[in-house]
């Protein structure tokens, strides 16, 4: 019995550092950074501007609306990502995927580089 | 001189693991984290984790009070490997449901406990050794594909925009190639500490260079980068760091067992 309890432990452990060699294999295939060990690797500050039915939000309301530890500076809504940009363009789609009439405009800037504008409309 | 080193039957830990799973628990009592060990679930960090946000609040709370209830069962030698499961566990739980508390040092003393409390005597610390390697590997197979990394951008950036570390800043205006040289620094050490946590024989060497790693980046960085991560991997470390065979006394305090060292 303590053999069989035994045998179970170590497949877990197997499993939990196999998930792990997954993961950060996946993340070479992605553009997201997720459990794949990456820290501080891609320092990405970013502006949010949303769009719905014609009505651009105010900054409060993009705050409000994603919850991404956002703050607002001159009426815009910024945030800062630690690992990869694409986290925020991933949550951005996921968010927003069943909303219509919706422009999401991110405007980033990776470790000091030139601003990108990613978009999203579903 | 006894042996720490429990039968297989037993839920037990060695006094190294058990001081090291001891000294992990209490990362989320750090100033300023005092809620870490209460999941808070907001945006999470996957699709299929978007129905946390439906679970009651006092399943939180729940959740909170059981990792206190395992942080002190820990520190007082009951069921330490269930214990130390269950708060690595709940740990897991924060950064999954809480996209704003993905932070690695999370995931990895929630991983450092589970793994803990999954202690098998045949395995030792195999399973730890191979998970640091993977943490290791990853983060400069990480640095190493990022052309901001491998030019130097992100280091200059980091260092000069973000956190103005004035003696990098100084060596910087003497040599412009400071930089890049601590870009590749940084992910051969990483690659050379996940090879040396496999090496049969060379733990002491692993331990030795992954405590001057964290210790030279605070340096490095004047105190800001990282002095949580630095504690969970210190922390870890302890694992490593007592020999399996101790003088009874010292044993008997490491593992808070003093009635049972009497006893026996």
């Amino acid at each position: 019995m303590s053999r069989l309890r035994a045998n179970w432990r170590l497949a877990l452990v197997g499993s939990i550092l196999a998930v792990q060699l997954l993961t950060v294999a996946h993340a070479r295939t992605v553009d997201t950074r997720y459990l794949a060990w990456a820290p501080y690797d891609q320092i990405s500050f970013y502006e949010i501007e949303v769009d719905i039915d014609g009505r651009t939000l105010d900054a409060d309301e993009v705050v409000v609306r994603y919850r991404l530890g956002l703050w607002v500076e001159d009426d815009i809504a910024h945030g800062r990502e630690n690992r990869a940009i694409a986290h925020v363009h991933s949550y951005v789609r996921r968010a927003e995927a069943d909303t219509n009439d919706i422009v999401v405009t991110v405007s980033s800037s990776t470790n000091g580089g030139p601003v990108e504008v990613w978009t999203w409309s579903p | 001189m006894v042996t720490l080193t429990p039968p297989v039957e037993t839920d037990d830990l060695p006094a190294g693991p058990l001081l090291a799973a001891r000294l992990v628990v209490l990362f989320p009592l750090w100033p300023g984290f005092l809620g870490l060990a209460r999941p808070n679930p907001d945006v999470a960090a996957f699709a299929w984790l978007d129905w946390t946000e439906q679970v009651p609040g006092i399943v939180w709370l729940i959740g909170a009070a059981l990792y206190l209830g395992c942080a002190v069962a820990l520190w007082l030698a009951i069921m330490p490997r269930a214990a130390a499961a269950v708060a690595g566990s709940i740990i897991l739980v924060g950064p999954l449901v809480d996209l704003g508390a993905y932070a690695n040092n999370r995931i990895l003393a929630g991983l450092v406990l589970v793994l803990l409390g999954l202690y098998e005597p045949r395995t030792h610390l195999w399973p730890l050794r191979i998970q640091l390697s993977v943490m290791y590997g990853a983060a400069a197979l990480n640095k190493v594909f990022d052309p901001d990394w491998r030019d130097g951008t992100f280091i200059e950036h980091w260092t000069d925009d973000l956190l103005d570390l004035r003696i990098h800043g100084a060596v910087r205006d003497l040599w412009s190639g400071i930089d890049r040289l601590v870009g590749w620094s940084a992910f051969v050490i990483e690659a050379t500490l996940a090879v040396l946590f496999l090496l049969p024989g060379r733990i002491r060497w692993a331990v030795a260079a992954a405590l001057a790693f964290h210790g030279g980046m605070l340096v490095f960085t004047e105190g800001e980068i990282s002095w949580l991560f630095a504690y969970v991997v210190g922390a870890t470390l302890v694992a490593f760091s007592l020999p399996r065979s101790i003088w009874p006394p010292v044993a008997a305090l490491l593992t808070l067992r003093v009635a049972e060292l009497v006893i026996s």
